[in-house]
């Protein structure tokens, strides 16, 4: 069985060439280029490359064409594509174009005679998912699931190609350098509706920095109040994490919210309302006034 | 202008239950319209009262379907098309295709709309397999969205870019819950739902061979928290939180 992996970053593509490794050995792999150039090193056996022109590289339908052109070329039953938002777009458009079946944020994949098992997270994080489909079929893994394979010596091919498409990328704003790194800190220290005034924010940035943290929030203090830029909104819309501390600070704990943080270690919650759902989902809760408990703890943190 | 907005009557993933063995109970649970959906209602009326027009709300699904339809029709979609579906349980696949060809009936469309998953699922490919079915370019993740005579200006946000996107009309757009702020329906637009038109379209009428992934089973996610509670003066459940953190090694 031949497989075909795409994603945007080397780490990702490491995931996937990984999780590629139950349905085929590193030869029948084919890393899937949209760069252009590429070096002669992969975790994959081949590297497939096609330039997208201008700022084709972000366009799903362009993409989405490169890899049908692929699988017809080379015989691919099986796709492993990221994550991300781009590729999750690209996988639904696909599935549509090859007529296969699909199924995203997939982890924990095996083979049964002719189908794939994948289970996935659902319900906001409350339920996994076991999913059954038949091969061929697409499936985006989601990250952190697999171990990074190693990067050997591969062939490379250059493709010709010029996907079809209708849209017009017309312009690409680089990151506002991402202030804040959430995927790999080690302790997140979040905030949530609990906070009264966006003034406020200092006193629990004095506490992260205290302890060393990255400072989140809930979808409310990004997305509704403006208060910190979103790429400090944790939860199902936002980012997902894994720290080995998480402290919800003034967060009530919907659902939404818990289904990105229920990967950390160890999760502590500050609130007033004994009732709140986040006081079920924590390893350890202060019922209290987040602005009496939070500077008492960076107190207690300065003197030891 | 002429509006398609399609939506799901999801499960409430808060008042999900689970039977004893862990397995989620899905006949009978409570459902509500997909909480992301209502952004792609509202943008679709935003647009409406631009540009003129008609917003047609599209869902498939049992019957439960019939009260998120009611919702956007208390909200101000025009008319409301329901697919009728036995099951809860139809793959991304199959309700892309029932829903691509409930659209093809009420062709033409300028723009159909959708928001970025539904919040019980979230499997987020129906906007783009319904766009693929129906030959419309399809930008996902939309921020912003400008609609000029001819073509549409789309903002989009990725995880780590911003990008500008302009496509011909028609096309499919898929919008994220930051885009606007949906409108709360009042007693009396939900009292006038009642009397606009649901069409209804069965499932089997439409040629439609269920595809896709089939569940085998759906179970509570087993994470245990101690939930361990400190109550008290701040002093000291600041103190007793820290020891705990101390403890556990998660903070030095």
């Amino acid at each position: 069985m031949r497989v075909a992996i795409f994603a945007e970053n080397e780490k990702d593509l490491a995931e996937l060439a990984s999780a590629a490794s139950i349905f085929a050995g590193r030869e029948e792999m084919i890393e899937v280029s949209i760069a252009g150039e590429e070096k002669n090193i992969s975790c994959c056996g081949r590297k497939v490359v096609y330039k997208l022109k201008g700022k084709q590289e972000l366009n799903p339908e362009a993409i989405s064409n490169v890899l049908r052109h692929v699988g017809e070329k080379y015989g691919i039953s099986v796709f492993l594509l990221s994550t991300s938002k781009l590729c999750r777009a690209v996988a639904s458009i696909l599935s549509i174009l090859t007529d296969t079946e699909c199924i995203t944020d997939a982890f924990d994949l095996s083979i049964e005679g002719k189908d794939v098992l994948a289970s996935r997270g659902v319900f906001a994080g409350k339920a996994t998912a076991r999913l059954r489909c038949s091969i061929p079929c697409i499936l985006t893994i989601k990250q952190g699931k697999y171990n990074p394979a190693e990067k050997v010596p591969c062939e490379v091919i250059y493709e010709d190609f010029t996907p079809p498409t209708k849209l017009n990328i017309v312009e690409v704003s680089e990151p506002q350098k991402a202030s804040v790194d959430l995927k790999s800190a080690r302790i997140i220290v979040s905030v949530g509706r609990g906070l009264k005034r966006k003034d406020d924010i200092s006193m629990v940035e004095e506490l992260a920095k205290a302890l060393g943290a990255a400072l989140g929030c809930s979808r409310p203090i990004s997305s509704d109040l403006g208060w910190l830029p979103e790429e400090h909104h944790i939860g199902l819309t936002g980012v997902s994490v894994k720290p080995d501390l998480y402290i919800a600070i003034g967060i009530s704990g919907q659902l939404q919210h818990l289904a990105g943080i229920k990967d950390s270690k160890i999760i502590a919650a500050i609130n007033t309302d004994k009732s709140a759902p986040i006081f079920q989902a924590c390893d350890y809760g202060v019922v209290g006034d987040m602005y009496k408990v939070v500077p008492e703890l960076v107190k207690l943190l300065k003197s030891s | 202008m002429r509006i398609a907005v399609c939506i799901k009557q999801a499960v409430d993933e808060a008042e999900l239950k689970f039977d004893h063995a862990g397995n989620a109970i899905l006949s009978n649970a409570q459902t509500k319209l997909s909480t992301f959906d209502k952004n792609a209602v509202e943008e679709a009326l935003r647009i409406k009262t631009l540009k003129g027009g008609e917003v047609i709300a599209f869902s498939a699904g049992n019957n439960e379907s019939k009260k998120g339809l009611k919702e956007a029709l208390a909200m101000g979609a025009d008319r409301a098309v329901h697919i009728i579906t036995e099951t809860y349980e139809r793959s991304s696949l199959t309700v892309s295709k029932l829903l691509s060809k409930a659209i093809e009936k009420y062709k033409p469309f300028d723009l159909i709309l959708f928001s970025e998953g539904s919040s019980d699922i979230y499997t987020s490919l129906v906007p783009g397999q319904v766009s693929t079915m129906l030959g419309l370019p399809f930008i996902p993740f939309a921020r912003k969205i400008e609609v000029h005579d001819k073509d549409v200006k789309v903002s989009q946000t990725l995880e780590e870019k911003t990008v500008i996107i302009s496509s011909p009309l028609p096309a499919a757009i898929s919008v994220v819950s930051e885009i606007n702020q949906p409108r709360y329906p009042t007693l009396v637009q939900i009292m006038q739902a009642a009397r606009k038109q649901i069409d209804e379209i069965r499932e089997d009428s439409l040629g439609v061979e269920p595809k896709g992934y089939r569940v085998e089973y759906i179970r509570a996610q087993s994470v245990e928290r101690k939930k361990v509670i400190f109550e008290g003066p701040p002093e000291e459940t600041a103190r007793k939180l820290l020891d705990a953190l101390k403890r556990e090694g998660v903070v030095k």
